[in-house]
């Protein structure tokens, strides 16, 4: 290695790890793109979000009512009431005395959201019930036990986070190597 | 479609009540809380009665939260800004569900800005309270976490936000794009 070439080594490492301790925009671009398509995935997987065929037509398949992890088909009366509609585990309801339609909620799907603290990636969902207690822990498909599907989530985060792992590892080397020359 | 419109709306319901939560007594600031805690539920019931579905994509795509007395709502689909009832105009939708947020904010203020003007004039050893420190030992709901290994072994990444990756990963490829690519039956459905 020649002097001049240990020179522009050493400068684009310094340059590197400049970017990497000033967090440059592009290592946490890169960062983010990761964690973006990680974060996507998960929701496609707690929705089932998609696509899908139908006597030979494409159809976008509705979100509701849960054809993904979590069960969106919940049902509930609108507006400040204070009775959930339950079902058993056979999927029989509980219907409510009081005459007000039933709707399709979405209540504790739309109570997901995943922030970042530090290299901590936490996944929270705060819903709670119009007597304001968190219940997401609880909920469940007709027929699974009680907080399955919260445990089948939390197993989907762990394989997407896992995965967006490995590609922010890659990313942040890539650049580095770029770097390098 | 114009440009993408992902909607990020944030109000600090401190600086309408002319107080952080550090200048209130430990009571108060957890009621202003417990009371901002309310109004998003609410906002949120509001959104399941008035936001359309056709997928059910940028539905489920909201975050709605409080960080002291800041409120955030925000939706990373690249289209959520245009969304609308049908025969309604581009963006019916959000205008609706922003005005409906603050006019329950400004109810609530209302509602405490007296309190906020009395809890002002008690003494100053009643106060100084950590709420804050109360608030982060209350744990969410629920809560699974991963630490990550961003950068290589060197420091933990800083400023990231989980967000605006989505945000961005929906511009790059859109929601439209990524449901035909799942279509065709790929078993990855990351798209690149």
């Amino acid at each position: 290695m020649t002097v001049a070439d240990k020179v522009v080594v050493d400068s684009n490492l310094a340059a590197v790890l400049a970017r990497l301790e000033a967090g440059a925009a592009g290592v946490d671009d890169a960062i983010e793109e990761e964690l973006g398509e990680m974060a996507v995935g998960f929701f496609e997987d707690l929705t089932g979000f998609g696509a899908k065929r139908e006597g030979g037509k494409v159809r976008r398949q509705l979100a509701f009512p849960g054809n993904g992890i979590w069960p969106v088909g919940e049902r509930f009366r609108p507006l400040k009431s204070d009775y959930y509609v339950r079902h058993d585990r056979a999927g029989n309801r509980d219907l409510p005395a009081k005459s007000r339609p039933i709707v399709e909620s979405g209540r504790s799907i739309n109570a997901w959201r995943m922030d970042l603290k530090g290299a901590t990636l936490r996944l929270i969902n705060n819903a709670r019930t119009n007597k304001r207690r968190h219940y997401s822990r609880f909920v469940h498909k007709v027929g699974d036990p009680v907080g399955q599907a919260l445990k089948d989530a939390e197993a989907a985060f762990e394989s997407r986070a896992s995965d967006a792992s490995k590609a922010i590892g890659k990313s942040v080397a890539k650049l580095i190597g770029g770097g390098n020359g | 479609m114009a440009d993408p419109a992902p909607i990020e709306y944030q109000r600090d319901l401190g600086s309408m009540l002319g107080a952080s939560p550090g200048d209130l007594t430990p009571a108060l600031q957890q009621q202003i809380g417990s009371a901002i805690d309310d109004l998003i539920d609410d906002w949120r019931e509001e959104l399941i009665e008035v936001w359309p579905r056709d997928t059910g994509h940028s539905f489920t795509l909201w975050e709605s939260f409080r960080s002291g007395f800041v409120v955030t709502l925000r939706n990373p689909v690249e289209y959520a800004g245009y969304v609308h009832p049908e025969g309604g105009t581009d963006g019916e939708s959000w205008d609706s569900m922003r005005e409906f947020f603050e006019a329950a904010a400004r109810s609530l203020v209302a509602t405490f800005a007296p309190l906020v003007r009395a809890d002002r004039r008690q003494p100053t050893g009643v106060r100084n309270a950590d709420l804050a420190s109360a608030e982060r030992d209350r744990p969410p709901a629920v809560s699974a976490t991963r630490a990550l290994k961003v950068l290589a072994g060197r420091k933990p990444a800083r400023n990231l936000s989980v967000f605006r990756g989505v945000r961005r990963a929906l511009e790059r490829v859109s929601s439209a794009e990524r449901a035909r690519a799942r279509d065709r039956g790929r078993t990855r459905t990351r798209v690149r």
